[in-house]
């Protein structure tokens, strides 16, 4: 699963143009399925946006269609476009809201931790994003 | 298009029109991007003797050919226009986020003419630009009206480079500011200010495409390599740039009173280091795709400032407000930086006339009602700031800068003024670093290290030592003490930097904070994300062009060989004490590496004028004619 230390975020987004080339091979924040915002909050830090492959998984349960799924050896959860609505439970029923719903795709996209050896915590110099 | 959004964006604020352009291939060839075309526009678009500050003056902003890109460090913006307080050419280069978001919005350069005839900002989304009423924002600080600008706008995703009180109130160092980041030197929040254009905001979702993904992905990570590799750069990460003030003030290279000396006593209690010890340090920021983050967010929480919160305080800010000013009450300098960064002001010159009041005072021959100039006081820098932003009292005389503030205040303070060509300079001691005494001397907007920064002079790494092998032919050279060669060194910097601001990247990862993204590495990139090859010659090339047509304008503008000079102070007064002492740098070392440095630019050395034949050589026919007309074509 993905650890992520938002305290020591520093707002650079590398992650996100890391991910879009590796997601469609060009770069904008919309094609990245890592997403980073200020804090409002808390004024001078950043909200870490992404699915974290986390154990409890609740958007598993929380799909009406079970098109999400976990592989039981690597962790990876994936939405299976196929099946998905686009309905949006998914991301109700995540602690961090991290399934991004495209309006352009119609169906729920989540991180698929490039099928193991994530490119965003390669690219995150201060050492936010770790893989565990 | 790879790489570039591919088009020109002029907004007319007088007529209120907007036209666009198409970024020709020859443009891009010649100039890459950034700073480059930037300057190319500015010399075909103004003609000579037009009021910086009036309606003729054009304001560009020029993102890097790179900007938009997981590039380590490539998001700097160029921002340009000619220059309130020099009267010359003048750019800023600035980080944060706007380059990209301007590109996504789909222009690369934005260039602003006329003036507006009340206050207004500039909303682009999607290429679709609006002139919107901005005389509720007029008077507010930055931070204030970039929340409100998104609140208006009802999207959180808007970038914004904007003005604060400083700009509007035509401050001769009143910055551009992109969020916590400066576009700070020589008063381009002015020439904003006097177009009444409070804000640029842009937003857009056109994808920048690269030639070779996958190549690209690969050298990014290489480059990340090379960078995490270098042990210098973790300083700069942990501590920021405020992380050299202890080396440099324990090497006696660190000005203090306003150049009257060279180390304080203290003043680790305003560097990077004591900045992270003692909790003012919350968190770090980095610009678009820099994960070094040498950016700071400091707060103080306590006693006479608390609630104090901003960018910052760099390098150059607790140089100026701490050193210069021999100020060592950490939260006032955090004070007077945060302010600096709501009004949008300039720290460096801010800093810089502020010290300069304060030698007056010891002088007697000025004095502040309500501000108690004497050295040390901390108080008094911050109450300054504020009436430099608002021109009351004391702070309208400063707010133009040293030259005229000395002119009006006479006295000999001139002899105190430290400034070229009308910038008051940057931190760097000019009689013992012969190599940044000719950089000074010779940058177009006036003396700061930001236009070839030699780093590699001291020769203090392999690196260092290695390059200046490579330039001057022996590492003999390698020793900030002997002017020779320093022509050779400057040249080859100002090239690399030119070609670095050109592609958007941060020369903390080219060549001022270690020698890492190499022109090879430069070249490669582009190739990467253009398509098209260059050479590491051409890449060198494209920069020398660069810096050439900065001094046609210049040159257009009636400078010459004598405005390429020091302050009086470093060419007369020797240094005090310390292992540099009784060292000058006067007019016959001076002119001994101006002969060496226009001669390898191939310009005139009685004038300093470029040749008609170096011209050429360039590709610059039309400046050639263009300079002949005024008669700036050496015989």
């Amino acid at each position: 699963m993905m650890l992520i230390d938002e305290s020591i975020c520093t707002g650079c987004r590398t992650c996100e143009f890391a991910c879009a080339l590796q997601q469609k091979k060009s770069f904008h924040y919309d094609f990245s399925l890592i997403r980073i915002r200020k804090n409002k909050a808390e004024e001078g830090f950043f909200l870490v946006t992404v699915c974290r492959h986390c154990p409890s998984a609740p958007c598993l349960a929380a799909c009406p269609v079970e098109a999400i799924g976990k592989d039981s050896q690597s962790g990876i959860v994936t939405i299976d476009p196929q099946k998905c609505t686009g309905c949006g439970q998914c991301v109700d029923a995540c602690p961090w809201q991290a399934p991004v719903l495209s309006s352009n795709d119609g169906f729920a996209n989540i991180c698929d931790l490039c099928k193991g050896d994530p490119l965003c915590v390669k690219f995150c110099q201060p050492g936010a994003l770790r893989l565990l | 298009m790879y790489a570039y959004a591919g088009k020109i964006l002029h907004v007319d604020l007088t007529a209120e029109k907007v036209r666009e352009e198409p970024l020709s291939q020859e443009r891009v060839k010649k100039l890459m991007g950034g700073r480059g075309v930037n300057a190319a526009l500015l010399f075909e678009l103004t003609k000579p003797g037009i009021d910086p500050l009036g309606e003729e003056n054009i304001l560009l902003f020029g993102t890097g050919a790179l900007s938009g890109t997981c590039a380590p460090s490539s998001g700097r913006m160029t921002i340009t226009a000619k220059g309130p307080a020099t009267n010359l050419y003048l750019k800023s280069s600035v980080g944060g986020h706007f380059a990209p978001e301007l590109k996504f919005a789909g222009y690369d350069y934005l260039v602003i003419h006329g003036k507006a005839r009340r206050p207004v900002y500039l909303w682009i989304q999607d290429e679709k630009v609006t002139i919107r009423d901005a005389s509720h924002l007029w008077g507010k600080d930055v931070p204030d009206t970039d929340e409100l600008i998104q609140e208006e706008l009802k999207n959180d995703r808007v970038e914004t480079a904007g003005i604060g009180p400083a700009g509007e109130n035509l401050v001769k160092f009143a910055a551009i500011m992109i969020g916590h980041n400066s576009a700070g030197r020589g008063g381009l929040g002015a020439v904003m200010g006097a177009k009444k254009l409070k804000a640029v905001a842009v937003q857009g979702h056109k994808p920048v495409e690269v030639a070779r993904p996958e190549l690209f992905k690969n050298l990014s990570l290489r480059a990340l390599q090379t960078l995490a590799g270098f042990e210098g750069r973790k300083g700069l990460s942990l501590y920021g740039t405020a992380g050299l003030v202890p080396i440099r003030n324990e090497m006696q290279l660190f000005p203090v009173k306003n150049f009257q000396e060279d180390h304080l006593e203290g003043a680790y209690q305003f560097s990077g280091q004591y900045l992270a010890e003692k909790g003012y340090l919350k968190n770090r920021f980095g610009c678009s795709a820099c994960g070094t983050s040498c950016h700071r967010f400091t707060t103080v929480d306590e006693g006479k400032y608390k609630g104090s919160k901003s960018g910052g305080p760099e390098y150059e800010t607790v140089a100026a407000f701490g050193g210069g000013c021999k100020v060592i009450d950490t939260e006032a300098i955090l004070k007077a930086n945060e302010l600096c960064n709501r009004y949008g002001m300039d720290t460096i010159s801010t800093g810089s006339v502020i010290q300069w009041a304060m030698e007056c005072r010891e002088k007697e021959v000025l004095d502040a009602e309500g501000v108690n100039l004497t050295w040390g006081n901390g108080e008094a820098i911050v109450e300054l700031v504020r009436r430099i932003a608002f021109r009351q009292d004391i702070g309208d005389l400063l707010a133009e800068g040293v030259k005229r503030a000395a002119e009006k205040v006479g006295h000999d303070s001139w002899k105190w003024a430290i400034h070229v060509k009308g910038l008051e300079q940057s931190r760097a001691e000019v009689r013992a670093r012969k190599g940044y005494a000719l950089a000074l001397a010779v940058n177009p907007r006036g003396p700061d290290h930001l236009c070839s920064q030699v780093y590699a002079e001291d020769g203090a790494t392999p690196e260092a030592r290695a390059l200046i092998k490579k330039i001057c032919g022996s590492e003999k050279y390698a020793t900030h003490v002997m002017p020779e060669k320093r022509g050779a060194i400057v040249r080859w910097h100002e090239d690399c930097y030119a070609a670095t601001d050109a592609l958007g990247l941060c020369t903390f990862v080219t060549l001022s904070r270690g020698y890492l993204i190499d022109p090879k590495m430069m070249t490669e990139f582009y190739a990467h994300a253009t398509g098209t090859e260059v050479s590491e010659e051409e890449l060198l090339e494209v920069g020398h062009r660069i810096v050439t047509l900065e001094k046609a304008f210049n040159v257009r503008e009636g400078a010459t060989r004598k405005d390429d000079t020091l302050a009086w102070r470093f060419m007369n007064e020797p240094i005090r004490s310390g292992p540099r002492r009784g060292m000058t740098t006067p007019q016959k070392e001076l002119d001994l590496m101006l002969d060496e440095y226009y001669e390898l630019h191939g310009w005139d050395r009685a004038t300093g004028w470029p040749k008609k034949e170096t011209l050429e050589s360039l590709g610059l026919e039309k400046v050639a004619e263009e300079l002949a007309r005024f008669g700036k074509i050496p015989r």
